[in-house]
């Protein structure tokens, strides 16, 4: 997951990864990263969503310095989650909020536990909501929307 | 039961009216407040829609940039303006359809709102809800019903074409906007039953307030009335209680007047207590009591009396001093007008005499009511006041009571003071009586003896001295005795025309000789002088007990005048407890240049025993007996003096028209005698035996008898009697009694009565019956045989007496 550390809505996304890791810690692997733009103090980083996150047990937090793991992986919303099978083929990317800041079922997180239970999942690709992760330096993906 | 169908009518339509209109209140007072409720929840909601946008999404980041996310913005502003206009219809125009409906509308726009802010987050949906349950507090469904159609329309069309901002989705289906407005319906429904079954129940209160108004209206006015009722009673109470408590000081005021003047000995005790019960009980501060002095035509202060509250020494003092003449200042004033009069403040009122005084004790008001005896002021009562006051009618009445009923107290004292004169005369007159038919009895013999005795003693006999002596000794105690009944009226006059000049010339050199030669005596007659019908001695009496009196007052001499003249008496007058009629007059002046008497020495001149003279030189009776016997003439005497300049005497006597009667001076003639036949009838023997002496000397044919009866049986069985002489006061029979008898048996027998004292039974009010002769104890021999020749030689005597209705009789006995 990819995080912008000053965006009010990644909370509920924080919320519902949390929860999916709740049911699915064994033999996952989760990693948040959290946008650390160049000339920002690690303070700026290291906000309430980052002591959220790191609370989680089973999560790798890291600081994503200006954003290159983001670019690299196309991430350009917070909140953008992207799911890798355990043969590191992209199953999922999106959001797993049903609206902006809404914690609670949405069809991204429908999607990642029933990968995680070795089902396919219904959908591939949900809608993020989000603050944009990047701003003027991100780019844009055509499947990526993101809404504010 | 007819009358009161239209009332009760009335009465319910009033009280439905009055339903309606509390129910209209209250509802309006709800519509009111919710109005209120509203405008500060939505300016809460406000605030707490900016706080949610800057809590939720204050920043708006795009990497490292960030902006203030617009729905602070849509807070504040569009959070404003949903505010503002509701807010200001619930403080403009409250109460009014409009505004609740625009709050209402408002309202669920705010819900929109935060719905939108809060990211279309089910929870915040239930702001709707709660907004329903708020505005059911207008329990108007109308209202709900604008809020639930604003729901749907929002739901539908954000769920339609913006379902992230209701729902938070990024697509929604348009049947959960039906859905939510299936629920608020389902609130609303429910919400709009209780509406019903409040306004049911706010009606049912409303009907309640307006009966229990109707019935405490109906308690209140009942109250009122009663109260009304009880104020009016309460006036009326008061009214009446002033009225009697006027009464009752009034009715007090006159009983302890009455009581006073009731125990009172004397006037001047009970005008003292009587101002100190008026002043006290009708709260007056100071009083005087003038007394009419009739003779000088003043007033004279009787008593002054003042309360202890106030400084009225020198005011007492100078009213003391006073006198007012009849029309000056207030007291002159009443008793001139015989009425009450008041002056409200007599310290502005200089014309009031003791002006400076009262100004100095503060006294303001003064009264003064008349004391009337029949139309007469005998007494002016003057009470005053510190405080101004009016002189009401309660009062006036009340003092005039008073005056009335001093004014029969002073009548009262009047005529006690004559009844008690009269008592004490009539005690004297008793006593005088008394002594004076067994005095004269013994005097009688006793100078009848000496009379019989003298003739055979020689001058040289030591004896006739001594005789002498006992002769003057019997005339002085018969002198005594006459004057006790003279003044106590009691002596028996023989009254006859008399001409006062005549009276006064006969006695003129005797009065030179007893007043002496210091004094100058000199008389004034008047020519025409009338005549009068009185006692020629008794009137000699007067004049000469006057002379004696005037003398004395002149020790060192001065001028005694005796004057006469005719008067004229027009109306009746009252001195001395005594009347004398309006009428013709013959006045007897005797004036002196003497010492004169005060006022005090007058006021007791002519009271038995009374006298100014030194021990041994007066008996008190002078002037008494003088004045007896002027009354008992039906005149009068008054007394004219001024102390250190002198006094006069006016003896007044009723004139009469009728011609003098002839007399003769039998003094020098010798004695009578004759052979008659006489009888005596006398209890006395003493007087008995002398009478037969005498008269057996003078050569008549005497018989004696103890008793009436004894005379009686003696005149049925002797031969007639020419003259039968008898005393008057005898037990069994008087003397007036057997003079009746023979009168009515023996018609031509004469009868002489004798006695010393007659208790009346020969005379009316002093004077000797017509038709009666009558010979007065003492006598001497001389007397007796000159009175008893009279009666002998006139033959028509008892003829009157006859002819006042006696029976004829012999001719001769």
């Amino acid at each position: 997951m990819f995080v912008h550390p000053q965006c009010p809505c990644t909370r509920a996304s924080i919320e519902e990864l949390n929860r999916i890791l709740a049911r699915w810690r064994d033999g996952v692997s989760a990693q948040v990263w959290f946008f650390k733009p160049a000339g920002f103090s690690a303070q700026w980083t290291q906000s309430t969503l980052w002591r959220s996150a790191t609370a989680i047990p089973g999560v790798a937090v890291h600081e994503d310095a200006d954003g290159a793991q983001a670019r690299l992986f196309g991430a350009e919303t917070s909140g953008y989650v992207v799911f890798y099978d355990a043969r590191g083929r992209l199953q999922f990317r999106g959001g797993i909020t049903a609206g902006r800041g809404h914690a609670g079922d949405n069809a991204g997180e429908d999607a990642i536990v029933s990968l995680l239970a070795g089902h396919n999942a219904g959908l591939r690709q949900t809608p993020v909501y989000g603050c944009s992760l990047l701003g003027e330096c991100q780019r844009q993906s055509p499947s990526q929307q993101t809404f504010q | 039961m007819n009358a009161s169908t239209p009332k009760t009518t009335e009465l319910t339509e009033t009280i439905s009216g009055r339903i309606a209109q509390l129910f209209q209140e209250q509802r309006q007072n709800i519509i009111i407040h919710t109005d209120r409720v509203f405008a500060r929840l939505m300016i809460c909601q406000w605030f707490f829609a900016v706080g949610l946008a800057l809590f939720v999404s204050p920043r708006t980041w795009s990497g490292t940039e960030s902006h203030i996310h617009l729905h602070l913005w849509a807070a504040i502003f569009l959070g404003g303006a949903l505010t503002l206009a509701p807010v200001l219809l619930a403080y403009a125009r409250p109460g009014e359809a409009l505004t609740r409906h625009v709050i209402a509308v408002a309202q669920m726009l705010m819900s929109a709102l935060l719905i939108h802010l809060t990211g279309g987050r089910i929870e915040t949906h239930f702001h709707v809800f709660g907004s329903l349950a708020i505005l059911a507090f207008y329990r108007d469904w109308k209202v709900l019903i604008s809020a639930s159609a604003v729901v749907f329309v929002d739901h539908l069309l954000r769920g339609i074409f913006w379902p992230a901002s209701v729902y938070g989705v990024a697509s929604a289906s348009i049947w959960r906007s039906f859905e939510h407005a299936g629920w608020v319906i389902f609130e609303v429904t429910f919400l709009i039953v209780s509406i019903r079954k409040s306004l049911s129940e706010m009606h049912l209160c409303a009907e309640r307030e307006a009966k229990l108004e109707a019935l405490k209206e109906g308690i209140e006015q009942t109250v009122a009335e009663r109260t009304a009722e009880l104020a009016k009673a309460n006036k009326a109470l008061s009214a009446e209680n002033a009225e009697r408590d006027r009464a009752e000081r009034k009715l007090q005021t006159e009983y302890a007047v009455s009581r006073i003047l009731a125990n009172s000995p004397t006037w001047e005790q009970a005008m003292r207590e009587v101002l100190q019960t008026i002043c006290g009980i009708l709260n007056w501060d100071a009083g005087t009591f003038w007394r009419a002095d009739q003779r000088l035509g003043v007033l004279r202060c009787g008593e002054v009396w003042s309360g202890s509250n106030i400084e009225a020494d020198e005011f007492k003092a100078l009213s003391r001093q006073m006198i007012f003449a009849r029309g000056a200042g207030l007291p002159g004033r009443v008793w001139d007008i015989g009425q009450s009069a008041g002056i409200c403040d007599i310290a502005h009122d200089s014309s009031f005499p003791r002006f400076l005084l009262t100004k100095q004790g503060a006294i303001h008001t003064a009264f003064a009511f008349p004391i009337l005896v029949g139309n007469n002021v005998a007494g002016v009562v003057e009470i005053f006041s510190r405080k101004i006051r009016d002189t009401d009618n309660d009062l006036l009445l009340s003092l005039n009571n008073i005056g009335n009923q001093l004014g029969h107290f002073f009548e009262r004292k009047r005529i006690e003071g004559h009844l008690f004169q009269s008592q004490k005369m009539e005690s004297v007159g008793r006593l005088a009586g008394g002594v004076a038919h067994d005095f004269n009895n013994l005097l009688t013999v006793i100078g009848g003896y000496c009379a019989l005795s003298l003739p055979q003693l020689d001058e040289n006999n030591m004896l006739q001295k001594n005789v002498t002596e006992i002769q003057k000794a019997t005339d002085r105690a018969s002198a005594l005795t006459g004057q006790l009944l003279a003044f106590s009226r009691k002596q028996v006059l023989q009254p006859r025309i008399l001409n006062l000049n005549d009276v006064v010339q006969g006695m003129e050199k005797m009065l030179r000789r007893l007043i002496g030669e210091d004094i100058d005596l000199s008389t004034v007659f008047d020519s025409s002088l009338g005549n009068v019908k009185a006692d020629f001695g008794q009137i000699e009496q007067v004049i000469m007990n006057m002379a004696v009196n005037a003398r004395d007052a002149m020790p060192s001499g001065g001028k005694l005048t005796i004057s006469t003249s005719n008067a004229v008496i027009d109306q009746k007058s009252n001195l001395r407890n005594r009347t004398m009629d309006a009428g013709a007059y013959v006045v007897v002046a005797i004036s002196d240049n003497g010492m004169g008497m005060t006022e005090e020495i007058q006021s007791h001149l002519f009271e038995p025993f009374f006298t100014t003279k030194g021990i041994g030189k007066g008996t008190g009776l002078g002037l008494a007996t003088c004045y007896g016997i002027v009354c008992q003439s039906g005149g009068d005497i008054r007394v004219y003096s001024e102390p250190n300049t002198g006094t006069t005497f006016k003896i007044y006597l009723p004139r009469t028209d009728a011609a003098l009667d002839a007399t003769g001076n039998n003094e020098s003639k010798p004695l009578p005698a004759g052979s008659e036949s006489i009888l005596i009838v006398e209890d006395e023997p003493a007087v008995r035996t002398l009478a037969g002496v005498i008269l057996r000397q003078r050569g008549y044919q005497v018989q004696e008898s103890s008793n009436a009866f004894e005379a009686l049986e003696l005149i049925r069985k002797s031969s007639p009697f020419h003259l039968v002489l008898s005393d008057v006061v005898m037990p069994q029979m008087s003397g007036k009694a057997l003079c009746d008898q023979i009168m009515s048996q023996r018609p031509h027998t004469k009868v002489l009565l004798m006695s010393g004292y007659t208790d009346d039974a020969l005379a009316h009010h002093g004077v000797l019956d017509e038709g009666l002769s009558f010979l007065e104890k003492p006598f001497s021999p001389a007397q007796l045989s000159r009175k008893v020749r009279d009666v002998l030689d006139s033959p028509k005597l008892n003829d009157s007496f006859r002819r006042n209705g006696r029976s004829a009789g012999l001719a001769a006995v």
